[in-house]
């Protein structure tokens, strides 16, 4: 049984939300990162990419989105992190520094705030 | 051995009393008729306990022996009674007239041989042989200890065997060693093989001689022998031995002597073993199953990092915690290690670690309640977030844990890693891995920024340069071969290389370090001019500078400016390995 599943609703022709949830370790990152790298760097787009509900977040799966972030960066795209309370998520992204590298925001109009700026 | 030296007593005192062992008790001690059949005893047995400590010679037990069956004898004299009187008084063995050298073959074994009786009783004879066996090596141990002196288990259970084999063609009941038989003579001070054949010698004696010979010798000297002996063994465990022994370990002497005492020597066993096993309980608990604990900053694999990467790791290395097991893990220790993983968790989201390491080289083994734990860690670190990673694991262990599910796969490299070193490698890789870096190295990056002040020095790093030979190394080479002349110094570009070692031209290498670009190879025997101690060979393929050995006085005379330089950098990488092994150092200390 599939503990990790893919969302995606594009808001605007340029702005697209992507829901991630489950555990995002060796075998749920497996079931989504294909769909995951083409929805999130195919296009210059902004890219809000909506962690809340993640239950795991192993080194591979930070691994995939921050090759994606720089990918979509390239391509003059940008990515925005959305946790909302996700305590566990968040303590991932700072001990190892993820939140440098890519915004992290706590409630959606921050983070659309961090898209459009 | 103090249960031995308690039953000796109560044994001296029923021999003095004429009771069965079963029938001692207060009331019979302190029955005014009794009183002179065992005060005299105890009291010749507490001189000869304070005569051998005072005068701790082989004249001094004997002495007393015979000085007690000579005052016996002459009281018995001057009170005009007979040896009749006393053998009806219960002071002497009373003998029935039995002639001497009689046969030596009971008349039960003289007849034809009952074999369905034989069989009938072969559950009581598998019994007795067990019990042989169990009495010899427990009696061999305890003599052991009192004569100070190792025995061959071994060859004591086959002439024992022998021995009552032989017993048993004149109907005698299988035996063993006795304590109190070994432990008088070595008392004594005799501690030679003729003080057995002497003792059969006696008791041969006493068997061509007659029963008469017994009767001359009191209650009091043979029972109080015995008493002695028991004193001897109490003393010397409860009281001598107690500075030694710390106050857990002389309650349960205590203990033991006490269900000896009260339950007899079968129960004493059982309770000195279940006692003995909770002192290891509890004194083993005591030991930290967690050796070290230390932080990816403080504690680095043998990987030699460019200084980009070092730095990264020096500010996220707190990420990875890696935690040293040893010993045999179990309910008693498991704990210390849940509560180390637990304080960690205690802190605010952003200051815990992602990676906990666990190495288990140095554990022996782990029980069920110890997995259970680990069970439950692994269920408390994927709530919060944290890869646990096993390094050090051996099949057993390995087998355990994938059977629990708290290893998710087999695979070396992947969900377990074969020591430490290989372990703390993945979690720093892991980690750089989320941080993306241009690999190749231009050689202008070998030095840091800060490193170069003015132009003067800009342009002496150039001219340093100049001097060294870009080289490539084709993947799987050998840079540095092990024991042979000084190295040239290379400066890595790109490509990682791998320093091992070999005891022996035979012998597997070890690895060493492992160093990736931005790091110099070959700095020790470049300056020390010793042969090399390791090889260096390229993983991939490696791009490098390379100054030769032979250069370096020249640079040193023809351009100070850039020699000085030069110096300085690979002090630096020197200075960067010497705090990382401080590091360590005071991890592992700490």
């Amino acid at each position: 049984m599939s503990t990790t599943s893919i969302e995606h609703e594009d808001l605007e022709d340029d702005l697209r939300r992507i829901r991630l949830s489950g555990r995002l370790d060796m075998v749920g990152v497996g079931e989504i990162e294909m769909r995951f790298t083409s929805l999130a760097a195919s296009r210059p787009i902004r890219v809000l990419v909506d962690l809340t509900g993640v239950t795991f977040l192993a080194s591979v799966g930070l691994r995939c989105i921050i090759h994606s972030a720089k990918a979509l960066e390239q391509k003059g795209g940008r990515m925005v992190l959305l946790l909302a309370d996700n305590t566990v998520v968040k303590g991932t992204l700072d001990t190892v520094g993820v939140s440098e590298i890519i915004p992290v925001r706590h409630d959606e109009a921050a983070a659309m705030d961090a898209l459009a700026a | 051995m103090a249960g031995s030296g308690a039953l000796l007593v109560k044994g001296g005192l029923t021999v003095m009393l004429g009771l069965a062992a079963d029938r001692l008790s207060w009331t019979a001690l302190i029955e005014p008729a009794l009183l002179g059949r065992w005060l005299p005893g105890l009291a010749l047995a507490v001189l000869m306990a304070v005569a051998a400590r005072s005068w701790p010679s082989w004249r001094t037990i004997p002495s007393f022996l015979i000085g007690g069956i000579v005052v016996f004898h002459l009281l018995l004299a001057l009170s005009g009674g007979g040896l009749a009187a006393a053998m009806a008084a219960g002071l002497v063995p009373s003998v029935a007239a039995t002639p001497a050298g009689g046969s030596l073959v009971p008349p039960v074994l003289a007849g034809p041989v009952a074999w369905g009786a034989v069989l009938g009783s072969l559950p009581d004879i598998l019994a007795v042989a067990f019990l042989a066996n169990l009495g010899t090596l427990l009696n061999a141990s305890a003599i052991e200890v009192t004569v100070r002196r190792e025995l061959d288990f071994n060859h004591d259970l086959q002439v024992v065997g022998v021995a009552n084999l032989l017993a048993a063609l004149v109907g005698s009941p299988a035996g063993f060693h006795s304590l109190s038989s070994t432990a008088l003579p070595d008392q004594m001070g005799a501690r030679g093989r003729a003080v057995g054949l002497l003792a059969a010698l006696v008791c041969l004696a006493a068997w061509l001689a007659g029963p008469k010979l017994l009767a001359t010798i009191p209650f009091a000297v043979s029972g109080g022998l015995l008493v002695f002996l028991g004193i001897s063994l109490v003393s010397n465990w409860l009281v001598d031995r107690r500075r030694y022994l710390s106050l857990l370990e002389n309650a349960v002497l205590l203990a033991i002597l006490l269900v000896t005492l009260l339950a007899g020597w079968v129960a004493a066993l059982v309770a000195g073993l279940v006692l003995a096993l909770l002192l290891f309980v509890i004194d083993y608990s005591r030991i930290s199953a967690v050796r070290s604990v230390m932080s990816g900053r403080t504690r680095r694999s043998h990987v030699d990092r460019s200084p980009t990467r070092s730095r990264l790791l020096d500010r996220y290395g707190d990420s990875i915690l890696v935690i040293c097991l040893q010993g045999h893990l179990f309910f008693g220790t498991s704990h210390i290690l849940r509560r180390t993983i637990m304080e960690r968790l205690e802190v605010p989201s952003s200051a815990r670690p992602h990676w906990i390491l666990l190495d288990m080289r140095l554990t022996s083994g782990l029980d069920a309640s110890a997995l259970h734990t680990f069970q439950r860690l692994a269920q408390i670190c994927d709530s919060a977030g944290i890869e646990l990673v096993f390094s050090g694991l051996s099949s057993e262990t390995r087998r355990l844990l994938l059977r629990s599910e708290i290893l998710q796969g087999e695979r070396e490299g992947v969900h377990w890693f074969a020591d430490l070193d290989h372990g703390l490698e993945h979690c720093e890789n892991e980690l750089l891995s989320l941080h993306p870096l241009q690999e190749s190295v231009q050689p202008v990056d070998l030095m840091e920024a800060g490193d170069l002040s003015g132009e003067g020095e800009r342009e002496a790093l150039e001219r340093l340069l100049a001097r060294f030979e870009p080289v490539t190394f084709p993947a799987g080479s050998t840079i540095i071969e092990q024991d042979t002349p000084p190295s040239d110094l290379l400066l890595l570009l790109s490509g990682r290389v791998m320093v091992e070692r070999r005891s022996g031209p035979e012998d597997p290498p070890l690895r060493l370090r492992t160093m990736d670009p931005g790091t110099c190879v070959g700095e020790i025997g470049f300056y020390l001019g010793t042969p090399t101690t390791a090889s260096v060979s390229c993983e991939g393929e490696v791009r490098a500078l390379r100054l030769r050995h032979s250069d370096l006085a020249e640079l040193e005379r023809r351009d100070p400016r850039a020699a000085l330089l030069l110096h300085r950098l690979v002090a630096r990488r020197l200075a960067q390995r010497l705090v990382g092994t401080n590091q360590l150092a005071a991890a592992l200390a700490g």
